[in-house]
């Protein structure tokens, strides 16, 4: 489903990454981890699209989409793509149903109140996001990134912020709505907590700084 | 949806908007406002003007002779002999003269002796009743039925002046017989009577009641306020003049110079505030581009989720030119009301005064108005627009 191969990243002359490779199947769960600086972060925004690599190939659904104009990867990522990043980020204009609904892909708002319903945040769709706790936050980024119904959901550091109940609880919501969705999971996090829920690990070191 | 962020935006933290809101608003408020006043005058004024050649009247004010005149908005600069004025009326090269004589208001408006041909200089058709016969009878405008609630057959008593506290004419009553359709022109807020009418209520000596069509020489020795002349050839609204000025003591004007002059001093007036007000609006242009360029840093967050959810680079960049079009369209909107509230208490003031009333109408005038404040709004938003769309998300979104 998403097949990575010989993906190297240069921020600069000296500071140079390369990843291993990485095939990952529709309904799978996969975690990266590493040290930090090890690269996971810039691993997952070139997956997301966010960055291109210097080098190597990203193929999703056999299609290589580091060579996608920028234009077809922004429609690719809001189509095929979910994001839940270490921290929350949301329109503060907008309600949470809003910010549910924010993507141009989002699919409508029934889908929307389902998969709140799914996370428990039903009761919050009308508050604004500073209106939120952490936890809550988190949850509201996991609907919005199932919100296009993704084929690939990408979770960057997602309980950093989270005590130990709500991180299980997190990552099984990822899990589990990866698996509902048929979508492959990719999980960057340095949490053991994490490796422990997932038990597909990648491991980063300081060896793939060139 | 990115008309719906923006919307929200600009509610959501309203303190950042409202000083560019105020901005405008004062801005297009003034503009909107002098472009009213602007066209509603210089219309009404060219509509009363009709084809009025020359104006003849005493010495004094040439402005203050046209407005009191034609537009019956200021004092007159005294009477002219009756005598005097036959003559000049007889020239072979008048096509038409109409004589004025004022005296006398009821409620603030004018009580005008005339002749017919005043009324048909304007168009004037009756919509009940007839013109006078005798003296004493009165044709009213269609405004003056309207706001007073005369009928035919009333009787009302004149004021002596123009003022509403003047002396009454307690003996000499008016009826009207006839009551004008509306015109849109001066007619409408005229009381109109024969001169002779005008004469009897002066005259302390003489309260006879005298037939309409008797003629003007019984009364060459009483006096008129004005004549309105049209000219059979342009040769003789240059010449007339002249003659009259030279060898009289009354004074020939040519109404069209003298409303040109107006204009004139007031384009001075309205230029200026103009320039007042574009450079409000400038710097209202400038308020919006510091509202948006200086809250970019906060919002780099929100745009980068918006990439990371399919928005494109154009959204972006539309998000923050539609804020600025929404910001420069709501000062609009409020300025536009503004003016007509500016306009209204104007009203209240013009037609206790000058029987004029402002219409609170859209004038055309503000479409263009509309389009520039707009093009503010865009230009104003175009560099933060562009700053939005080169947010690196990658970054911007490792970063906190």
């Amino acid at each position: 489903m998403i097949k990575t191969t010989n993906v190297t990243y240069n921020y600069s002359k000296t500071t140079q990454l390369s990843f291993p490779n990485i095939a990952i199947e529709s309904g799978e769960s996969i975690v990266i981890s590493g040290e930090s600086g090890s690269g996971k972060t810039t691993l997952l925004h070139l997956l997301a699209g966010l960055m291109r690599p210097t080098s190597g190939t990203i193929r999703m659904n056999n299609e290589e989409i580091n060579s996608f104009t920028s234009k077809k990867m922004d429609q690719f990522r809001g189509s095929e793509i979910g994001l839940v990043f270490q921290q929350s980020y949301f329109i503060e204009s907008l309600t949470v149903i809003e910010n549910l609904l924010l993507s141009p892909y989002a699919v409508n708002r029934e889908k929307a109140k389902s998969i709140a319903e799914r996370l428990q945040i039903n009761n919050l769709l009308n508050r604004f996001p500073k209106q939120l706790s952490v936890g809550q936050k988190q949850r509201v980024t996991i609907a919005r990134a199932l919100m296009n119904q993704p084929k690939l959901i990408l979770a960057d550091e997602p309980t950093s912020a989270l005590d130990n109940k709500n991180c299980s609880k997190v990552i099984q919501l990822l899990h589990q709505e990866a698996i509902n969705n048929n979508a492959a999971l990719i999980v960057v996090s340095h949490d053991a907590r994490v490796k422990n829920e997932i038990n597909h690990c990648i491991e980063l070191d300081n060896l793939n700084l060139a | 949806m990115i008309l719906k962020i923006a919307w929200k935006n600009i509610i959501h933290q309203p303190l950042n908007s409202i000083l560019c809101v105020i901005l405008l608003l004062f801005g297009t408020g003034i503009i909107s406002l002098l472009l009213s006043i602007q066209n509603q005058v210089t219309e009404k004024f060219g509509r009363d003007m009709q084809d009025i050649d020359l104006v003849v009247g005493a010495k004094g004010s040439p402005l203050q002779l046209v407005l009191s005149s034609v537009y019956h908005i200021d004092a007159p600069t005294g009477n002219i002999k009756m005598s005097a004025a036959e003559k000049i009326m007889n020239d072979p090269m008048i096509d038409e003269a109409i004589p004025l004589a004022y005296g006398d208001s009821h409620k603030g408006y004018r009580i005008l002796g005339t002749t017919k041909s005043y009324i048909d200089k304007y168009n004037g058709t009756f919509a009940q009743g007839h013109l006078y016969t005798e003296n004493m009878e009165t044709v009213i405008g269609a405004d003056i039925a309207k706001q007073l609630g005369l009928k035919i057959g009333d009787n009302f008593l004149g004021t002596h002046g123009e003022q509403h506290e003047g002396h009454i004419h307690k003996d000499q009553p008016y009826t009207v017989v006839g009551i004008l359709s509306m015109t849109n022109t001066v007619l409408d807020d005229l009381i109109l009577t024969n001169i002779e009418s005008v004469w009897q209520v002066h005259d302390t000596h003489s309260h006879h009641n005298h037939h309409a069509s008797d003629s003007l020489n019984a009364y060459k020795n009483k006096e008129i306020t004005a004549i309105l002349l049209k000219c059979k050839t342009k040769l003789a609204v240059l010449n007339i003049p002249r003659k009259i000025n030279q060898q009289t003591n009354m004074q020939a004007v040519l109404p069209g110079l003298e409303i040109n002059r107006l204009y004139y001093m007031m384009g001075i007036g309205t230029k200026t505030l103009k320039l007042i007000a574009g450079g409000i609006i400038t710097m209202a242009g400038l308020s919006v581009f510091f509202a948006l360029y200086g809250r970019l840093k906060e919002r780099k967050y929100e745009l980068a989720l918006m990439r990371t959810v399919g928005y494109r680079l154009v959204d972006l960049f539309k998000l923050l030119l539609i804020e600025g079009i929404l910001l420069a369209g709501i000062g609009y909107i409020l300025g536009t009301i503004l003016s007509r509230i500016g306009l209204y208490f104007i009203n209240i003031k013009s037609q206790n005064e000058m029987n004029f009333e402002f219409d609170l109408g859209y004038q055309y005038e503000e479409i263009w108005l509309l389009l520039t404040t707009l093009l503010v709004g865009i230009l104003a938003s175009l560099i933060p627009a562009w700053r939005a769309t080169r947010i690196d998300v990658a970054s911007t979104l490792s970063e906190r």
